[in-house]
């Protein structure tokens, strides 16, 4: 009764709404949903990483408060070693991050992070002074404070975005929604109860990793809970772009197509889903971007800011079929970088407004966003 | 908090946009309600343009008494060149408002005035001859702080200040470097101040109407209660006081800590508040501003209530002996009622002003990380 209803709401929304694919509806036809309502929906590994990756990011907060970060604790949590977590249920899953991490060369991978995670352990337990170009610490705006190493780099930032990215992103993109885990040779008969088919399990599992709900909308997110990429995503429908709507669009699509064996749908929506979550790392971007612009005199806000852009725009990397071009790509990251003898590394205390203003137009002129950038 | 809607306008449009396509998702361009465009032609014509003006008239002045000064360091020409700073910086109280579009886009608020100013950096850059003024590393290293570090020095006589430009080791390279911060600050001032006079900003300002987020009333609110809250309240007031350090102050962190003239910049700052909200003109000729778009949507309350409070700022802070970062010392009391003052002027608005006009307060971060 309940999934009937849902499907009639659905049915009389969408008579109501988008013309862009709307289906001759008739009595035989399933309809498709405009909640991530399906049977068998389950992706309890997806949050169990979302709920470490929260731990993770507390215990790299710490140097903020004026605590060093513990750098065993760190990368046991990363792994999922040595009972490292508050949440006794996070130890006792078989989950971890770090085997799901981009591996890869190119872009941030999990050698980095773990890093990351050591040289912040290092830093701040030999000392907790504020920061200042050249020299790590706390730096302080209004009620926030923020831990930045000697280049005004946020390590949690970092490795928070960074993670999501190098995980949930680069395993929705590369994985989830993939031939291997979604084409023709993958099981979508064989339903098993409260996971249903390899296939919608896959697909879900892919959803897991979005931090969404399933009810959310574009009408409805300022009012739900909402996680990691779910969360970014409304930056974009901030300005006006629809992003949270059309990301929970192709993710109903797509499970959609998948419970009605319909391949080309599913195709599509694989395809079109990448496109529009690579929209949540460039709008997030360009958010940062502007955000570090209005703050540019503010050590703590700028810096932080920074992080948070420089860790969505490397996040770019884990989408193989990405709209920049790597050459592009790599010419934005310099921005936020310096050579540390061989390698790039971020650091951002050569930035100014006009390198900013460079990689805001350079990103926006790429992923056609020229007439929200200023609003993001 | 962001993200939460104010007012019908913006709820209904929100409730389309569930219901709707793109197509009908248009902008409330208040056909039949208030002018914007006559209240934006008026903060564009009648207070922005000519405030920058002002501001680009002093900071020539300044520029050219920089230069006279490296030329001959005397006294009198060091006397000369004080006042000129403190004349661009007093200038520069009726922009700080305005920090959006070209401001924003040239970050003039952080290459003018962010404080306090690192000696450290800055005698770092005179010694090392090698810096990028624009770079984040030199933020605290520039602008109107900076310039006062070098020309006043901390408690310095003024024959000290001018053995550092006529016999100290490093008196070619701070000579540099003065003249460095005073290019880059007149360098940025007519940049802002070209956008609007001939770069096509005015028009695009006026014509940005309705009250969506990116309309100008949007932003220029936005802005202005970002600079009462950040740069007012916390930058002048609160953090010298010790509001964000457990009551213990911090003289040093004053606006303009080596010329002991915090004081007359703050109480300046507030008067150029209140006639920003008023749409009063440099002339002194009262148009439309924000406080007739609240009457017209019938929040004359809230309008009294903002006025009668920036009078009273204005009231405390006179109560203060000067300079600021004495007061925040041993005249703590009478800071604190002038920021206490400020805290209740923050409600008003950042809350009901927004409720009242339908416009999104979006500075804050959402993340709460």
């Amino acid at each position: 009764m309940k999934r009937l209803s849902l499907l009639l709401m659905g049915a009389v929304l969408f008579a109501s709404s988008c013309k862009k694919d709307d289906p001759t509806p008739d009595d035989t036809t399933p309809t498709q949903p405009s909640a991530y309502s399906f049977a068998n929906v389950s992706y309890s590994g997806q949050t169990t990483r979302l709920d470490m990756l929260a731990e993770l990011t507390t215990e790299m907060k710490k140097p903020a408060t004026g605590v060093a970060a513990d750098g065993t604790v760190m990368l046991n949590m990363f792994a999922n070693t040595n009972n490292p977590f508050a949440d006794g249920a996070l130890n006792a899953a078989t989950k971890e991050l770090k085997n799901k991490c981009y591996s890869g060369t190119g872009a941030m991978s999990e050698t980095t992070f773990e890093y990351y995670m050591t040289r912040l352990a290092s830093l701040s337990a030999a000392g907790m002074g504020t920061w200042m170009p050249g020299s790590a610490g706390i730096a302080t705006s209004g009620t926030k404070s923020y831990y930045f190493d000697e280049n005004g780099v946020e390590y949690a930032q970092i490795v928070e975005k960074g993670l999501m990215g190098a995980v949930f992103y680069f395993q929705i993109s590369e994985n989830y929604t993939r031939e291997g885990k979604i084409g023709g040779a993958v099981d979508n008969t064989t339903v098993t109860e409260g996971k249903g088919t390899d296939m919608e399990h896959h697909w879900d599992e892919a959803f897991g990793y979005f931090g969404g709900t399933v009810d959310l909308t574009e009408g409805n997110y300022a009012d739900q809970t909402l996680r990691y990429h779910a969360k970014y995503a409304k930056k974009g429908s901030e300005a006006g772009l629809e992003t949270v709507g059309n990301v929970m669009y192709q993710f109903i699509k797509g499970r959609f197509a998948i419970s009605n064996k319909n391949p080309a749908d599913r195709d599509a929506a694989a395809t079109q889903l990448r496109k529009e979550y690579e929209l949540i790392m460039v709008t997030t971007a360009i958010h940062y971007i502007n955000g570090s612009i209005s703050n540019f005199g503010d050590d703590a806000k700028r810096n932080h800011e920074l992080s948070e852009a420089y860790a969505f725009i490397a996040s770019l990397h884990y989408n193989s079929d990405k709209l920049i071009s790597d050459a592009d790509l790599t010419q934005v990251e310099d921005y936020f970088s310096e050579d540390m003898g061989g390698f790039m590394v971020p650091s951002f205390l050569n930035v100014s407004v006009a390198t900013l203003n460079l990689a805001k137009d350079k990103l926006s002129m790429v992923y056609g966003l020229d007439s929200v950038k200023d609003t993001l | 908090m962001r993200g939460k809607i104010f007012g019908v306008g913006l709820s209904c449009l929100l409730v389309l946009s569930v219901t709707s396509c793109k197509e009908e998702k248009e902008e409330d361009n208040n056909a039949l309600g208030f002018n914007t465009t006559e209240l934006l032609t008026n903060y564009s014509s009648n207070l922005i343009l000519p405030k920058y003006e002002v501001l680009s008239t002093k900071v020539a002045i300044l520029k050219t008494n920089s230069v006279a000064f490296v030329a001959s360091p005397t006294i009198a020409n060091l006397h000369v060149l004080r006042g000129s700073l403190f004349e661009a910086e007093f200038a520069y109280q009726a922009c700080t408002s305005f920090e959006f579009g070209p401001a924003n886009t040239y970050s003039l608020r952080s290459i003018l005035s962010t404080y306090p100013a690192s000696e450290s950096i800055i005698d770092q850059n005179i010694t090392n001859g090698n810096f990028n003024l624009y770079a984040a590393g030199n933020i605290a290293a520039k602008g109107f702080p900076a310039m006062g570090y070098l020309i006043f020095g901390s408690n310095k006589t003024d024959q000290e200040i001018i053995d550092l430009f006529t016999i100290d080791a490093e008196v070619v390279s701070r000579k540099n470097y003065l003249t460095a911060l005073v290019e880059q600050i007149a360098t940025v001032v007519n940049q802002v101040n070209n956008q609007w006079v001939s770069g096509g900003y005015s028009e695009v300002f006026i014509n940005a109407n309705g009250t969506a987020v990116g309309s100008s009333v949007s932003l220029i609110l936005n802005a202005m209660v970002l600079d009462f809250e950040r740069f007012i309240r916390d930058g002048k007031v609160g953090i010298p006081l010790g509001i964000r350090s457990l009551g213990i102050p911090n003289p040093e962190k004053v606006e303009a800590h080596y010329s002991h003239k915090s004081l007359e910049l703050v109480q300046e700052s507030v008067l150029e508040y209140k006639k920003c909200f008023n749409g009063i003109s440099t002339t002194e000729i009262n148009g439309m501003g924000v406080d007739d778009y609240l009457n017209y949507e019938d929040a004359e309350n809230i309008t009294q209530k903002i006025n009668t409070q920036l009078d009273l700022i204005t009231e405390k802070l006179n109560l203060l002996n000067g300079p600021l970062s004495e007061d925040v010392v041993s005249n703590k009391n009478a800071v604190k009622a002038v920021y206490d003052e400020m805290q209740k002027l923050i409600v008003s608005l950042k809350v009901e002003v927004p409720s009242a006009l339908s416009v999104l307060i979006t500075y804050q971060d959402s993340d709460g990380d």
